[in-house]
């Protein structure tokens, strides 16, 4: 009898190669937009065997099947990139950058094989964050939280077992931070989200988007007195995405 | 790498002032403790709960200083850096169980370097050990990776007693 998880993986493989093809900055525009469908039917695929395996109590699979979806979520977000950097909007490019280099560490940490894969896509992608983009100033929230809830159990974080960075039945846990205040904002070396950066600062006749350095009217600080040698600028503070991989910021 | 050592504050004594007690075993104190007035919230550092579960998952008696009145609530700082909530010695703890440093800091250090393999995460540690005699305490504040914790270890445990 033929195993369903090496039929499926197979035929996985196949599709994957028509548009791993495609993850170059020279690739066509118009192939790139028609690859991101196909990755996202790839992704819920991979996250549908994953449910299966688990169900079967093939935990490996299942962990193998996880670090797929994840390699899918940033293979989409790297095409994403690609995509928006030709359409001159590098900002939303440098989110999605982020987004597939925070998928690739996922998928390395959910299955070891697929941590030897990848390691090409993660060089490729830490030379491009420091060579095709500037030097960027990351920002970090510190939030005041009273409640924890567990990704898991749905529980409270503070009294159940399960702990933050681990994989439980194939998938991973987080905390869901709730009842949330906001204490302070700081420069920082090493954000946990690279998307949190300072966007915009004020200069003679506008402000100067730190990505493309173009000077744009600053119509928001318009009306903003600007005291003698302080600068005004924009950031991101937080940002939240979505399961298609979409980034709202905040 | 940077290690410095400070005096700090008589811990019991603080906590007492507070409305609180220590609890048997490591305990893990609020952020800015030797500050604290009465009646102020504890704040802890949002890998308390998490530490405290590494901890107790492989045999360490660890809990946090309660609050006595409106209650605990915890700082998460969205960075890599990864801050280890204050930790505190008994003098007596330490007596009975001198290479309880070296544990702790061994499971920080294993867990971290698991859980952000690839990246490399500034650490912060601050370890609070308490005088035999004179019940005063000694605060050793730590910054710099996760491979270099083990000399936090080698400090405490070179550390002068009264």
């Amino acid at each position: 009898m033929t195993d369903p998880w090496a039929v499926w993986w197979r035929a996985f493989d196949e599709r994957l190669a028509e548009v791993a093809c495609l993850l170059y900055l020279t690739r066509d525009i118009e192939l790139q937009r028609a690859g991101e469908p196909i990755l996202s039917a790839l992704y819920d695929d991979a996250e549908s065997m994953r449910l299966e395996m688990l169900a079967a109590g093939r935990m490996d699979e299942a962990l193998r099947a996880l670090g797929t979806r994840y390699l899918m979520d940033a293979f989409r977000a790297e095409l994403r990139m690609y995509v928006l950097l030709k359409e001159g909007d590098p900002d939303h490019a440098w989110d999605q950058l982020v987004h597939a280099e925070t998928a690739y560490i996922h998928a390395a940490r959910a299955h070891r094989a697929i941590e030897a894969q990848i390691a090409e896509y993660v060089t490729r992608l830490a030379r491009l964050e420091q060579d095709a983009f500037p030097a960027q100033v990351f920002m970090s929230a510190g939030l005041i939280v009273r409640r924890q809830q567990c990704s898991v159990c749905g529980g409270d974080y503070q009294v159940c077992e399960h702990i933050v960075g681990e994989i439980y039945d194939a998938e991973f846990c987080h905390i869901r931070l709730m009842d949330v205040t906001a204490d302070h904002f700081a420069i920082v070396e090493q954000p946990a989200n690279k998307m949190c950066r300072i966007t915009h600062f004020s200069t003679a006749g506008g402000k100067r988007n730190r990505m493309t350095w173009a000077v744009t009217p600053d119509s928001g600080n318009a009306s903003r007195e600007i005291p003698d040698g302080a600068m005004m600028a924009e950031a991101v503070m937080m940002t939240a995405s979505d399961i298609e991989g979409t980034v709202a910021r905040y | 790498m940077a290690i410095t050592i400070d005096d700090y504050v008589d811990v019991a004594q603080q906590a007492q002032d507070l409305g609180s007690s220590l609890p048997p075993g490591l305990a893990l104190l609020p952020r800015d403790f030797e500050k604290l007035t009465p009646g102020a919230d504890f704040l802890f550092d949002g890998q308390a709960t998490t530490l405290e579960k590494i901890l107790r998952g492989r045999g360490v008696e660890v809990a946090r200083l309660e609050a006595p009145g409106t209650g605990t609530a915890f700082i998460h700082n969205k960075s890599h850096d990864w801050v280890v909530p204050v930790m505190f010695i008994g003098s007596e703890l330490l007596k009975s169980d001198p290479n309880l440093v070296s544990a702790c800091i061994d499971i920080v250090k294993d867990h971290i370097l698991e859980r952000f393999k690839g990246i490399n995460p500034k650490i912060k540690a601050s370890i609070v050990v308490e005088r035999t005699h004179s019940k005063s305490s000694t605060r050793i504040t730590y910054e710099g990776d996760a491979a270099g914790l083990g000399q936090l270890a080698k400090v405490i445990r070179e550390l002068p007693d009264d």
